[in-house]
């Protein structure tokens, strides 16, 4: 018996069109012909659905590890096999049967149709995630559906038939199917070829004009022909190399944590038509930027969990990327649904800081944040920055021999201790903080009501998720707030915390780096120091930030948002419309990276070891080009000032590669290892 | 002039932009220097057994599908001549 092998999908197609004329009827196998997995081992799907049953068991209060589930699921299948084998020739099973028995065995009564089919939704949503159309093989058989040629789908699978449309219809191809076939319907299976003279007699085929196509050299080829259908083996040594690297990385996960991160991303890279050439700023955004800021909003939502918080507040402009990567990532990560309700809440440090002196006033420690971006030199830079009137200030100035430009930072020309004790002093007096109370009282109402229209009050733990550094907004926030009986416990959840300045933490009131946090030394993540910027363009929502939160006169709240009319607008608007690219490559991992992390890693734990080597590699040790094509071109911060600080007098021979251009940016890349010890001394250092 | 657009999966199903020589080169520094905390690493073996299977997996994966399909034929003409036998 002559096997009519090929070896790649085109040459599959280019000999089937040879052959499609003399047949009536084509009949496809699903699995590894139709469609392919991501990952090397159908199994692996099994795993989140074991985990998500566990859960719903504890949440029962029945105490059912993922591990003792998934065993009675194998043990209730093979068992069904088992039986099936008594009276078939092929030990096949049906999954809607042997998963209600697996329920029932863990949850007893209330295991009814609504929980099987809870159970089976999310099987369905895993599988869809990880099958992938064939693309010429996909075409193919729409060009055979359109000659109006009979197109068969036959799989040896325990899904039936119903499933195994759900997968056809989400991969675009049921349409053009005339009927779908499943072993586990009738147990009559390919691999003893009992289902071919079953699938004739049922549709009135006659097999010398039925060309099947299939992977497996016995089901799919022997067994056709055996029955006189003309058989095409698709023998693929790409798809096998694909496989084998997967699987390989997997292997070594299981062993070393390094190859988590690697293999979580090999199985949410795309494959068949989905890898497309894209620009370097979409593939930077899938394979660097997307795989990180996945993880830390993954690592939010157990930290979520952890701690019972009931409402997540992502806070703009980066929170934008955040919320779209969370929605996308919690229903295969988190299929229970137990957490948190989430909401976008509109902050920028310019708004807040005015609204945070209504109570408090301007405190000496809020004054000295001012003074942190070189970019601020006088008290006008504080009006500005606090939202205060500068002209009303002048008599408060005045008392303390002040003016409105003098110089109170000590990285400017002009400073004098002087000036600085006298500003220290002019805080502590009464009367200007009468001042500064009444030009916020305004703004902290309209900040109030709006929090209120959010629910922020009716919770007990809210979680404020944002990119970093300092934890300002946060502090702001808090102070702005402080004064109420009913404020929630407020759970700060930053990228990196760089902590530049110490955070007043409380019970009531912390902030935690997840990927890089200054109070755990942490020396691969503190890499992320060297380009902080990149992850807020990164991350930016595509509209101008907050300037005020404005009190109308009936008592309601109003948002005033930055005019991006001048300059610096623009620019920003320029640099929204490059970094587009990126961003829509960032939501397209976080698709993907769902299934594959509820494949691979059961968790965050094993997360951290690839964090660290991304961190180092492409940030501590770029090439020029990725430099290049990825770094920001216009950064808007408002809050930095625009004033120009003294020049250092200590000339600098190594420089940030991401801070420089042309040769600085050349000798910075050539001279990355002495930086990157000099970045270890101040992390020791500090 | 405009960067060249690439794929995001390698030809060598390998990531672009931070491919196993990437990490080789890690890894070189890493046993070098200070670099943080990488856990285990990615271990020399695992590798080059990797790299065996990015930049020698075409011809390796298509020789073992030549050599199983030859040792099918041999199985079937020892099964015909026992027959004929």
């Amino acid at each position: 018996m002559n096997l009519n092998t090929v070896y790649s999908p085109e040459s599959l197609v280019s000999r089937g069109r040879k052959i499609q004329n003399n047949v009536e009827t084509v009949s496809f196998d699903m699995f590894d012909t139709l469609l392919v997995r991501r990952t090397h081992d159908p199994d692996l799907v099994k795993l989140p659905v074991a985990r998500f049953i566990s859960n719903l068991a504890r949440a029962e209060g029945l105490d059912w590890n993922w591990r003792e589930v998934q065993l009675l699921r194998d043990d209730t299948e093979n068992a069904m096999r088992a039986l099936t084998g008594e009276s078939y020739e092929d030990r096949e099973a049906r999954y809607p049967v042997f998963m209600q028995e697996t329920l029932e065995k863990i949850f007893g009564e209330v295991a009814d149709a609504s929980l099987l089919d809870l159970v089976t939704r999310y099987e369905m949503q895993m599988e869809n995630a990880m099958l992938v159309p064939r693309t010429e093989i996909v075409e193919w058989l729409k060009e055979l559906a359109r000659a109006d040629k009979r197109v068969l789908v036959i799989s040896d699978i325990y899904l039936p038939a119903e499933h195994l449309k759900i997968l056809l219809k989400h991969a675009g191809i049921l349409e053009h199917v005339e009927q779908v076939f499943s072993s586990a319907d009738n147990f009559l299976a390919k691999a003893s070829g009992r289902t071919y003279p079953e699938i004739a007699a049922k549709l009135g085929l006659a097999a010398s004009k039925w060309l099947h196509v299939g992977d497996n050299p016995i089901s799919d080829g022997f067994r056709p022909s055996e029955h006189g259908i003309q058989a095409l083996v698709l023998q693929d040594p790409e798809e096998y190399r694909r496989k084998a690297i997967a699987a390989r990385q997997f292997f070594y996960s299981t062993r070393r944590p390094f190859w988590k991160g690697r293999a979580l991303q090999q199985l949410m890279a795309p494959i068949e038509a989905e890898n497309i050439p894209q620009s370097p700023m979409y593939v930077e955004g899938y394979n660097f930027f997307g795989p990180l800021i996945s993880m830390f909003v993954h690592f939010v939502a157990e930290r979520c969990r952890e701690k019972n918080i009931s409402k997540l507040f992502f806070l703009s402009r980066e929170g934008w990327m955040f919320k779209q990567v969370w929605e996308k990532t919690m229903p295969l990560l988190y299929p229970d649904g137990r957490l948190p309700e989430i909401d976008y809440l509109h902050v920028s440090r310019q708004a807040l800081a005015g609204a945070s002196c209504a109570h408090e006033g301007l405190t000496q420690e809020k004054a000295d944040i001012v003074f942190l971006p070189p970019g601020n030199r006088s008290f006008r830079d504080v009006c500005r920055v606090f939202s205060l009137d500068p002209e009303s200030m002048v008599s408060c100035l005045a008392q303390h021999d002040l003016e409105l430009d003098s110089t109170l930072s000590p990285a400017h020309e002009g400073f004098c201790v002087e000036n600085r004790r006298a500003f220290e002093q002019m805080i502590r007096s009464p009367a200007f903080q009468q001042e500064v109370m009444g030009q916020s009282r305004d703004s902290n109402q309209a900040l109030q009501r709006y929090l209120e229209s959010l629910g922020l009050f009716q919770h007990d733990d809210v979680a404020l998720v944002d990119i970093g550094w300092l934890g300002t907004i946060q502090r702001f926030f808090y102070s702005a707030i402080k004064h109420r009986s009913d404020r929630p416990i407020l759970h700060g959840m930053l990228f990196g915390a760089s902590r530049g300045i110490v955070f007043p933490t409380t019970t009531d009131n912390y902030i935690e780096g997840l990927m890089f946090d200054r109070d755990r030394f942490d020396f691969a993540s503190s890499a992320i120091l060297y380009a902080r910027d990149l992850f807020e363009e990164a991350c930016r929502a595509p509209y101008p930030t907050l300037n005020a939160y404005h009190l109308n006169s009936d008592g309601s709240h109003q948002l005033v948002f930055r005019q991006m009319d001048d300059d610096i607008g623009k620019g920003e608007q320029n640099q929204d419309t490059y970094y587009a690219d990126l961003q829509q490559a960032v939501l397209d991992a976080a698709d993907r990276f769902a299934a594959a992390s509820a494949v691979v890693t059961h968790g965050t734990a094993g997360y951290r070891p690839w964090i660290h080597y991304l961190l180092v590699s492409k940030l501590a040790f770029p090439h020029r080009r990725e430099i290049k094509n990825i770094r920001h071109l216009h950064h808007l911060d408002d809050f930095h000032g625009a004033n120009t600080p003294r020049r250092s007098r200590r000339p600098k021979f190594l420089y940030n590669p991401w801070e420089v251009t042309g040769w600085k940016q050349v000798w910075a890349c050539l001279t990355l290892r002495w930086q990157f010890r000099k970045h270890l001394k101040e992390m020791i250092n500090r | 002039m405009q960067p060249k657009n690439k794929l995001v999966l390698s030809s060598r199903f390998d990531l672009t932009g931070n491919s196993l020589i990437r990490q080789f080169r890690h890894w070189v520094r890493m046993k070098t220097s200070i670099m943080g905390n990488f856990d285990t690493g990615p271990g020399l073996i695992c590798m080059l057994k990797l790299g065996i299977l990015h930049y020698l997996g075409k011809p390796m994966f298509k020789a073992r599908i030549w050599l199983r399909n030859q040792y099918a034929l041999k199985a079937k003409v020892r099964h015909l001549l026992a027959r004929l036998k």
